[in-house]
């Protein structure tokens, strides 16, 4: 095939992996004890930090693309793999605490107290009650944020040059000075493509799953 | 021994004292009945019981030890919460067996008592089962069965019952009355109903706005209640009160009867009025009836009596079974 050949669709394919299973795990290990804490012991100033770590997302990404580019460069970062996980876990990481955040709060809170009732100290708490009804709620998260990370276009393009360049980056070196070459853009397009509508297409299940069906009433 | 003595507890949510100052005893063994209208502190006072919150001020002392600030689990309580809390993702035996779990016993300890535990309850075939494969009736007795295993010193119910229909009320009601003379554990319950108070409780406390109005025997309730509150709570139908000239001439500000205490009578009697609605139940008849003088009176009667809308009927109150209270609404 020509478009394997051509650019080594491999490379990429593993670029892309890394970038997305990395900074999906690292950022639900910051994730879920920042939900857990915002969802269980809100202070006075949850809802506003809640807010305020929304609003980055509406700020336009390049507005902070030079600084970021100069501090990726000062540290040896730029197309590097590492690079790519520690900045796409960055700007997902306020989704990723909104979702977990709205998952965990709708954990009855009758529920923990029954735990607590029948003798179950934090850690038991955690372990046999929080996290088994939180699981899913944590798997949908991790499914979004690597769709999401997978997908990213514009971090991806402009702090990589081949090394650690991701999917996306390898399909937009289709559309180059050279000319657009929309036939093997489609094929590359649809290789990107397939590997996120399998992994959606079996967690189906676990993404629509009821939270907490027949526990409460 | 499960005694539980409440001393000067109070709470606060904020600014709002939801529980002003309470006192209270209760004996080991008893079954009782926290009743009241909804949101007067009910919840709010069991929970402080179990030590899901913190008092605000006063003493808890269970057992005659102080056990303010002692955290749920070493309080020797178990509650029964109005949701069942039931552990969404484990199967029924595991639900159960949970608090024995958590008390780190043996295995074959915890399948013996969760055996016997679902035995009582009639689970025994629906031990495999997740909770949302269960009848709210069944999930009710799980939540039971997590209470009961751990033979606890006392057991906290929070409106157990509301969330079921009316004929499964009735038979878990009688279900957790024979499970208390069984156990013999002390018992606390938590309602709206005065029917559920009535009918379990040895002992009832009259709540309102976070006070108690009276404390006692559920006949005792009936026969003195103390002022207007618990005269107009206890009891189905209501008592009617009645003031004015009416209550005055026997010597009080407010009178009341119950409606099974009229003498009703086609021919004569004290007061005379037209039937605006008659309720025929097949035992009883709850006929209310417009008096000019006094208002609308609801009256009960045995089953036939034979008046419809519109007729006129004559009602004398039995003056043995009158209810007098003062200005303040204070039994007189
Ligand atoms: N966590 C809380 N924070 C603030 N107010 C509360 C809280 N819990 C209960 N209240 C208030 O306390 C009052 C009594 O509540 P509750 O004990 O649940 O009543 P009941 O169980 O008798 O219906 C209500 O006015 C309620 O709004
Ligand atoms: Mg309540």
């Amino acid at each position: 095939m020509e478009v394997q050949a051509r650019s080594n669709y491999f490379h990429h394919f593993w670029n892309s992996v890394a970038i997305s299973l990395g900074s999906t795990v690292i950022g639900l290990l910051i994730a879920v004890p920042a939900a857990w804490a915002m969802a269980f012991s809100p202070t006075k100033r949850t809802k506003d930090i809640l807010l305020w770590m929304l609003s980055t997302k509406m700020l336009p990404a390049v507005g902070v693309l030079v600084p970021i580019y100069i501090i990726f460069r000062d540290l040896g970062l730029l197309d590097t793999r590492i690079g790519l996980i520690i900045i796409m876990m960055l700007i997902n990481l306020p989704i990723m605490v909104w979702m977990l955040y709205t998952y965990f709060k709708e954990i009855p809170g009758e529920i923990l107290e029954a735990a607590r009732m029948d003798g179950a100290t934090l850690g038991k708490e955690l372990v046999y009650v929080l996290t088994p009804m939180a699981i899913p709620g944590i798997a949908s998260t991790l499914l979004l944020n690597i769709i999401l990370a997978w997908n990213e276009a514009f971090w991806t393009l402009n702090l990589t040059a081949s090394k650690a360049a991701p999917l996306t980056a390898f399909i937009a070196s289709y559309s180059s000075p050279e000319g657009l070459f929309y036939a093997k853009l489609s094929a590359a397009s649809t290789m990107a493509i397939a590997p996120i509508v399998i992994l959606g297409w079996f967690s189906q299940k676990q993404l629509v799953r009821g939270l907490t069906f027949g526990a409460v009433k | 021994m499960g005694s539980i003595r409440l001393e000067n507890v109070s709470k606060h949510f904020g600014e709002h004292a939801v529980i002003p100052s309470i006192d209270l005893e209760i004996n080991d063994g008893e079954f009782v009945v926290f009743v009241g209208p909804s949101g007067c502190g009910k919840s709010t006072l069991l929970r402080l019981i179990a030590g899901l919150e913190d008092v605000t001020g006063g003493r808890i002392l269970i057992d005659g030890d102080d056990a303010t600030a002692k955290p749920p689990a070493k309080r020797g309580l178990a509650m029964v919460f109005q949701s069942y809390a039931l552990y969404p993702h484990m199967s029924v035996r595991s639900n159960i067996g949970f608090p024995l779990k958590m008390a780190n016993l043996d295995k074959a300890e915890i399948d013996r008592k969760v055996n016997d535990a679902a035995a009582i309850l009639n689970l025994t075939d629906y031990l495999e089962r997740k909770p949302r494969a269960l009848s709210g009736g069944q999930r009710q007795r799980v939540a039971i069965g997590r209470a009961i295993v751990r033979s606890p010193e006392c057991f906290l119910f929070d409106e157990p019952l509301s969330n079921l229909d009316a004929a499964l009320r009735v038979n878990m009601r009688l279900e957790i009355s024979e499970l208390h003379q069984q156990l013999g554990a002390t018992s606390i319950y938590v309602t709206h109903d005065q029917v559920e108070a009535m009918t379990m409780a040895d002992k009832i406390v009259v709540l309102r706005a976070g006070n108690i109005e009276q404390v006692g025997s559920p006949l005792e309730l009936y026969r003195s209640p103390a002022n207007l509150f618990v005269a107009g709570f206890i009891g189905s139908p209501k008592m009617n009160f009645i003031d004015g000239k009416a209550a005055e001439e026997f010597g009080a500000h407010t009178i009341g009867i119950r409606p099974e205490h009229v003498a009703l009578s086609t021919e004569s009697g004290k007061w005379m009025g037209k039937v605006a609605v008659s309720e025929h139940l097949g035992s009883d008849t709850f006929l209310h009836v417009d008096v000019p003088e006094l208002g609308h009176i609801t009256t009960r009667t045995d089953g036939e009596f034979p008046v419809r809308h519109g007729d006129t009927v004559f009602i004398s109150p039995d003056p043995e079974r009158l209810y007098r209270f003062n200005a303040d609404g204070l039994a007189a």
